[in-house]
């Protein structure tokens, strides 16, 4: 893989990563009680596995961007998939009203949803992007100002799509949108 | 420095610039979402609350047919205009375009109750029942149905379910405040706002 393409994918993952990280100790008791939402983990295991998965989050965060270091590449893919199977499992049950706790825009409350498990078999794929080989062993001063720039504009557009997903949740929350349905399905 | 370098380097910064946009327009959206709350039909203090009995089981309409709340068969909406009440003659036609939507699911009829007896007031009833096509057997004039439910302002409307148990009730002044009613009931919640403040 292009060593550019790389190193960006790598940023955004350190990215959502550190965020993660930020929000779930940030919001340690609210991400219990998300965890105990899931119903997928015995309740005496929950503040163990909360820890856990800080732990593992905040080294990721470091560790993906270490170049030619193939195991933070696939613990993040796990990790990953982890997530979009608890929330596909949620959402096959109907429980659609659950907070995901994923570090999305929290004062907008995103809730989990089909575009959320989507999301993050995205960020599976690029996290096991960053595992094949890189093409070239530095990077020049182009390439540098490339994936700085372009860092930036990935995480943006990262963030604008959460930003999305979460708008989206709101606006089926909100009942003025059913009632505006039911208005046109009248008319 | 090369050509190539700075448009390079002049593009990327552009699409930098531009992804802040799209962010930060996307937020706006997401702030918006939270300021625009609908509003639901205002809630009064006074009269009987929602989930219980409605004061009155049978009125008398206008051509001394009678009407019975909550007969078992069909859910009554229950509206309180006056023909001096310029947002009542504005509300009219939604009042039927939601009932003949709401009829489809459940059986509805709409009544509508407003006061005044004199010979005078039976003439503007007269005017405002044949202005907007209105059915005499399904308009009401009696006082002690507003007092009753304690109606302070116009136009005030009331759900009231099969078995004669109030649903919904609150001031209302367009269709999305028509509409908070029925949403209201289907919800299971005494108003809208305490829906909202239930999420």
């Amino acid at each position: 893989m292009d060593i550019t393409v790389s190193y960006i994918l790598r940023i955004l993952l350190a990215f959502v990563f550190s965020r993660g990280v930020l929000h779930k100790l940030c919001n340690f008791s609210q991400f219990n009680a998300t965890l105990r939402s899931y119903r997928l983990l015995p309740e005496p295991l929950l503040p163990l596995i909360s820890c856990f998965l800080i732990l593992i989050e905040g080294f990721l965060a470091f560790g993906v961007l270490v170049k030619d270091w193939l195991y933070p590449s696939f613990i993040a893919a796990a990790i990953f998939t982890l997530y979009a199977w608890a929330m596909s499992i949620n959402l096959i049950q109907g429980r659609d009203d659950l907070d995901c706790g994923c570090s999305g825009p929290s004062e907008f409350g995103q809730r989990v949803s089909w575009a959320l498990v989507i999301r993050n078999g995205v960020l599976t794929l690029f996290a096991l992007a960053t595992a094949f080989p890189m093409t070239s062993g530095t990077l020049s001063v182009l390439e540098i100002t490339t994936v700085f720039l372009a860092s930036i504009a990935v995480i943006l557009i990262y963030a604008s799509i959460e930003q999305g997903i979460a708008n989206q949740n709101r606006q089926t929350r909100y009942f003025a949108l059913k009632t505006k349905d039911r208005r046109s399905a009248a008319e | 420095m090369s050509a190539l370098w700075v448009s390079h380097i002049i593009l990327w910064l552009i699409v930098v610039v531009l992804c802040f946009v799209v962010f930060a327009l996307m937020r706006q959206i997401g702030v918006l979402h939270e300021r625009v709350f609908p509003a639901g039909a205002l809630m009064t203090g006074g009269g009987p609350r929602v989930g219980e009995q409605t004061p009155l089981k049978d009125i008398i309409a206008f051509d001394d047919s009678r009407i019975a709340l909550g007969d078992g068969t069909s859910s009554t909406l229950l509206l309180f205009v006056s023909p001096s009440c310029p947002v009542c003659k504005t509300l009219l036609p939604i009042v039927n375009s939601v009932a003949r939507f709401e009829a489809r699911s459940h059986p509805l009829k709409i009544v509508l109750a407003s006061d005044g007896d004199t010979a005078e007031d039976r003439q503007l009833h007269l005017q405002f029942i044949s202005a907007y096509n209105l059915a005499k057997d399904r308009y009401v004039i009696s006082k002690r149905l507003g007092l009753a439910f304690v109606v302070e302002k116009l136009p005030f409307a009331a759900l009231i379910d099969k078995g004669g148990v109030i649903r919904a009730k609150g001031i209302v002044n367009s269709r999305e405040h028509l509409e908070s009613l029925f949403e209201a009931h289907e919800r299971g919640v005494a108003s809208l706002q305490e829906f909202l403040t239930s999420e």
